[in-house]
């Protein structure tokens, strides 16, 4: 599965942060026959590595590409009864507007459907969103004895929606932050088949990004990478956003920003101009919100960028991309890995003054 | 409890395509077809007037000489295109009553052929603490079909284009243990769909002209435009002059857990609902006081709507003419006007019970004092 219908496959499994079996199982069906090794960590992430020309014949590799993205996707958890319906808690944030009216899926003993409904124009006058201790989940059991004979407490609760194919290559769906990413980095992987490259690249699939950056922040001590890029969803334009955000179609984003390892993100437009492949620039000043922001801190630091994919929705299950960014992406990934030479890792470093000689590092 | 109107009929996946199909009021198109297809075999006499109304004659036993005209809507509440800007976001304006809080995040079919169109929102992240709290407005409100442009957007969804939801029924909660073979409708079990008002009232109406003849002239009415104003009902009733009218409708149940003790409306699971008195009409006297004796006799569980909410098209049919006495029956359902709405089987399978029980002695209520 690729391209399109693996974005599909990805973006209708399940798992929200902290419960992503399902959709892991999925990545790795995914990239088992792209990569060397595959292992799973204590908190559920992926890390998945590609040996590079030096790994390959047994040699020590000039360095090691982390690229990552986060598996899981916003939810609910189920946290208690009232009358036969389900009181719900979020993990990840929501706009309470979002939940109404939509299908969702209690995954139990039983994957079971249940709706989160509106009280109709006939009786409500009341236009306030409701609070999320007022959304209930209804099953369509009568009373809390019958729920509880087949929904617990804790049991997640993944929002239902099909993907849809819309007009231009805009695509829209579930849980594509970050999953537009993952299908992203698994398509790099692809085009790296075809590629002689020197260094290993790992792909780390991270748990738990929505409620805190926590798989990459295990992820990325274990794989202790030279160089770290981060791919996540951004804003793109959309109705009621159009000043504070780019385009969507007009190829990924890379920020710029404090954060953002300087000559890391100057290699990677180095390489877009070689290529002439197009993306756009967006400073970044502040906490990014993404893995970028728990990788650059990770043991002594790690060179970190971020690429964005421009996303309109975000954290509805009507999230909507251009495809060709997400091939765009891919394609820049997978150039920036093969150009990585033996002196890319002192080349991409950030040196002393010419002539002062470095001294014993701790 | 054996229910004849529901045998060697596959009304499951009958309701499944009714519910599911596009059919905005003024779009009722593809429903209004599928009925055609699904009853003609059964019609003595069927044509569709001039606002689009579906009505069906089935002659009686030639026992009685009344006319009793049976009516559901075909429409739903949904959307038209109004617009497009720059950037090819379809604009729109709602077609009945719809809560925009309902409409943000959720998918939409678009025009004849279905195109599927999104309706996305301003990002939670990009939102003050004071728009996290507020309801969206209409105006807020854009189907995004994926077009780039103005003049690419209206030319695949025109100007009065209708954008209905994009939901399939499916069962909440676990399907029932026994499922019929033949796709009879399973005793129990609760369906979440986006059309059950009032496709549910076409479903028991498509089951009473399979069923068995009865003493009077039979007219199953099929309406338009429920939804905007009653418009399709009156203009069928003129033309079919009855003698009295059944509405067949699916009506808000509000039996939800809330802090206050509020009018839940009717409630999901006891039975049809009988008007007493909505918003637009008051029931005749005799045929609500039938149907209820009807029921007692039958022990065929019916409740009574609570009165005051809600409007149907049996106001349009009471003042057709010189007027005609009505009564409305109706399926519960939970958020009805979203795409969610929820209904339990057995309200429906009472409905179908009470029907083939009260419906060949109908005309005689009305010799009963008023």
């Amino acid at each position: 599965m690729q391209g399109k219908a693996l974005l599909r496959e990805l973006s209708q499994s399940f798992g929200i942060s902290g419960r992503e079996r399902p959709v892991r199982e999925k990545i790795i069906t995914a990239i088992e026959p792209l990569v060397d090794e595959i292992s799973v960590d204590a908190m559920g992430n992926i890390i998945a590595l590609k040996h590079g020309e030096a790994s390959r014949r047994g040699e020590e590799p000039p360095g090691t590409l982390l690229l990552t993205a986060h598996m899981d996707e916003i939810g609910l958890i189920v946290s208690g009864f009232r009358q036969g319906f389900l009181r719900i808690r979020n993990v990840g944030g929501f706009d309470r507007k979002t939940l109404l009216g939509q299908e969702v899926i209690i995954h139990g003993q039983r994957p079971l459907h249940g709706v989160i409904g509106l009280r109709p124009p006939h009786v409500s006058k009341d236009d306030r969103v409701p609070e999320m201790k007022d959304i209930l989940v209804d099953v369509g059991f009568s009373s809390d004895e019958e729920a509880r004979t087949l929904v617990h407490i804790g049991d997640p609760i993944t929002l239902n929606a099909s993907f849809l194919e819309l007009l231009n290559d805009k695509v829209a769906g579930k849980a594509f932050d970050d999953r537009a990413c993952v299908t992203a980095i698994i398509e790099a992987l692809r085009l790296l088949q075809g590629y002689k490259h020197q260094w290993d690249v790992v792909f780390l699939a991270a748990v738990q990004e929505e409620v805190g950056l926590k798989g990459s922040t295990t992820g990325g001590y274990t794989v202790n990478p030279d160089l770290g890029i981060a791919l996540d969803v951004g804003f793109a334009q959309q109705p009621g956003v159009e000043k504070q955000a780019l385009p969507a179609g007009e190829g990924p984003v890379l920020a710029i920003g404090p954060q953002f390892h300087t000559p890391l993100t100057d290699a990677l437009q180095e390489v877009a101009r070689q290529w002439g492949l197009s993306y756009h620039k967006e400073v970044i000043t502040g906490r990014s919100g993404t893995d970028a922001w728990a990788l650059q801190i990770i043991r002594s630091g790690i060179p970190t960028a971020l690429v964005a994919l421009s996303l309109l929705n975000m954290h509805s299950v009507v999230e909507a991309i251009q495809w060709q960014d997400v091939e765009a992406t891919a394609r820049w990934m997978a150039l920036f890995a093969a150009s990585l030479t033996a002196e890319s890792k002192e080349a991409l470093s950030i040196a002393l003054p010419a002539g002062i000689e470095e001294g014993n590092r701790p | 409890m054996n229910n004849p109107l529901n045998r060697q009929i596959a009304l499951y996946p009958l309701l499944k395509t009714l519910s599911d199909l596009p059919g905005v009021s003024g779009a009722e198109g593809p429903v209004r077809d599928l009925i055609a297809q699904e009853v003609h075999r059964y019609a003595d006499k069927m044509w569709v007037d001039a606002l689009g109304n579906l009505i069906v004659l089935k002659k009686g036993d030639s026992s009685s000489t009344k006319r009793v005209a049976v009516m559901a809507h075909m429409d739903e509440v949904g959307l038209v295109v109004s617009g497009a800007d720059d950037k090819g976001f379809l604009k729109i304006k709602s077609a009945g009553g719809i809560i925009p809080n309902i409409l943000v995040a959720q998918r939409m079919k678009v025009g004849p052929d279905g195109i599927p169109g999104i309706i996305g929102y301003k990002p939670v992240h990009l939102q003050s603490q004071e728009e996290r709290n507020k309801s969206a407005k209409m105006d807020e409100i854009f189907v995004d079909i994926g077009a780039k442009t103005e003049e690419e957007a209206l030319n695949k969804a025109p100007l009065g284009t209708a954008v209905s939801f994009d939901r399939e029924m499916k069962f909440a909660g676990e399907p029932p243990a026994v499922v019929p073979e033949d796709g009879g409708l399973p005793e129990t079990g609760r369906l979440t769909g986006k059309a059950f008002d009032d496709r549910v009232g076409c479903l028991a109406i498509i089951a009473l002209l399979r069923g068995e003849r009865l003493p009077y002239d039979l007219y199953a009415v099929f309406t338009v435009q429920e939804e905007v104003g009653l418009r399709g009902a009156p203009t069928a009733a003129w033309a079919i002059q009855p003698d009295m009218a059944l509405i067949l409708e699916s009506t808000v149940a509000d039996d939800l857990p809330r802090e206050e003790d509020l009018s839940p409306t009717t409630r999901l699971g006891e039975g049809p609902a009988i008007t007493v008195s909505d918003r637009a009409s008051i029931a005749d006297p005799r045929l609500l006081r039938y149907f209820l004796a009807k029921a007692e006799e039958t022990q065929i569980p019916l409740q009574i709507k609570q009165p005051g909410v809600g409007g149907t098209d049996g106001r349009a049919v009471q003042l057709t003419r010189a007027g005609v006495p009505v009564a409305i029956l109706a399926v519960p359902s939970r958020y009805i006007h979203s795409p969610v709405s929820l209904i339990d089987l057995r309200d429906v399978h009472n409905l179908l019970r009470l029907l083939e029980a009260a419906l060949p002695d109908m005309p005689a209520a009305l010799q009963m004092k008023r």
